[in-house]
């Protein structure tokens, strides 16, 4: 097959910079122990929101705990077309650990302000940590088109000047 | 005399194995495969490692302070629990039942202990613990002691480093009160690095021995060229099912 000599060149040039490119990720994976974001655990979707059976099936008040002076954990249930809690309250400073999941189709979360944007599915826990040292009011929305209310799926995180 | 040498004429039909940019890109090929087959087939499992293990200055029943430090180049496997739980008045016996059968199934001693770290350290203080909990199994070499402290020191350790939540409820007329809390073992390993979390009151012995032998084979076999596959078996989640 005749290849034109620049073509031919332009090729190899793609070609070496691709395995150039797939050895540094490799490499510095190794290097630095990068490791593949992977779902934070299972559960059933059916079930999920039943009380008793998971912290998603906990009264709706009861889904902030802390953990820990400055320390907390939100459960947050997604589902057509709200989250559950969708008003969260801590106090600057505070460090919040989101386990989010959902009991119906595929959802996002996407807290402004923050680095946290997960994908949310049915049957598996999305975990992120975020520290919020600046009060006010931080969004969260859904970011994956889940059906004819997405627009209305959004929430608020309210960090209070009291910490 | 001049020698003149006379170039071979190419033979039509005759092809080389393989163009000169298939030979360029094989090696990339082979690689990609490989690390496509290894994922695949993950021929090595370990166990994840979930976060580092928070650090700690607790004291036991004998009222010395044990830290994280000192617990380094051991397994522990950590839980939590109360004296006073009546749901839970069974731990004893759990943790007894698996240093025995644990004991059972390795003949040397593999450096494990287990540390239960008290949820109530208002009630739970060293000297409490001392008169009410009876030693047992002194000849085991599987290690078993109570951890308690101040209730903020607890707190942080608990919650803040293990991510367990745990709550008091109202105390009634006696001033009796229980703690709310979801039964958890963790298993830390040699490096103070979280490698499995056991959301029951009662650990399967089978799965821990599982899990231990995950972590002793790690230690064992990944060190030159074989931990380039262990780190490899981490980066592709090559997790136990």
């Amino acid at each position: 097959m005749h290849i034109d000599r620049t073509e031919r060149t332009y090729m190899i040039i793609a070609g070496a910079l691709i395995a150039v490119f797939f050895g540094l990720v490799v490499v510095s994976s190794l290097a630095y122990g990068i490791q593949v974001p992977a779902p934070e655990a299972r559960v059933d979707p059916q079930t999920v929101a039943t009380p008793g059976n998971s912290p998603w099936g906990d009264p709706i008040d009861e889904r902030v705990r802390e953990l820990a002076p400055g320390q907390y954990e939100a459960f947050i249930l997604a589902q057509t077309w709200v989250f559950l809690p969708n008003v969260i309250e801590v106090p600057v400073g505070s460090t919040v650990t989101f386990q989010v999941t959902s009991k119906d189709v595929q959802h996002g979360f996407n807290l402004s302000g923050t680095n946290i944007n997960m994908m949310i599915i049915p049957g598996q826990v999305s975990k992120l940590t975020a520290t919020f040292n600046e009060p006010g009011e931080y969004a969260f929305i859904c970011n994956e088109y889940c059906g004819i209310g997405h627009q209305t799926m959004f929430g608020r995180l309210i960090v209070t000047d009291e910490g | 005399m001049t020698t003149v040498t006379e170039a071979k004429p190419s033979q039509p039909g005759q092809r080389r194995l393989l163009p000169r940019w298939a030979w360029f890109y094989s090696p990339l090929v082979l690689v990609a495969s490989a690390i496509l087959a290894f994922n695949i087939f993950q021929p090595i499992t370990v166990l994840p490692r979930i976060t580092l293990s928070p650090g700690f200055a607790l004291k036991n029943q004998e009222q010395i302070t044990i830290t994280s430090e000192d617990r380094r180049g051991q397994l522990t496997l950590f839980s939590f629990s109360y004296s006073n739980c009546e749901d839970c008045k069974q731990t004893p016996a759990q943790i007894d039942a698996i240093r025995t059968a644990l004991r059972e199934r390795y003949s040397a001693d593999i450096g494990l202990d287990i540390a239960t770290i008290s949820l109530d350290p208002e009630r739970d203080t060293p000297q409490n613990l001392g008169t009410s909990i009876a030693p047992s199994q002194s000849d085991n070499p599987i290690g078993w002691e109570w951890l308690t402290s101040e209730s903020n020191r607890v707190r942080h350790v608990v919650g803040g480093g293990f991510g367990l939540f745990y709550k008091a409820t109202e105390p009634d007329g006696d001033g009796d009160y229980d703690i709310r809390f979801e039964p958890r073992y963790v298993l830390v390993d040699r490096l103070g690095i979280m490698r499995a979390i056991y959301h029951t009151a009662t650990p399967d012995v089978d799965l821990l021995e599982r899990d231990i032998n995950f972590l002793l084979n790690e230690e064992q076999n990944s060190k030159g060229v074989a931990k380039i596959g262990y780190e490899a078996a981490h980066l592709f989640l090559c997790y136990p099912r």
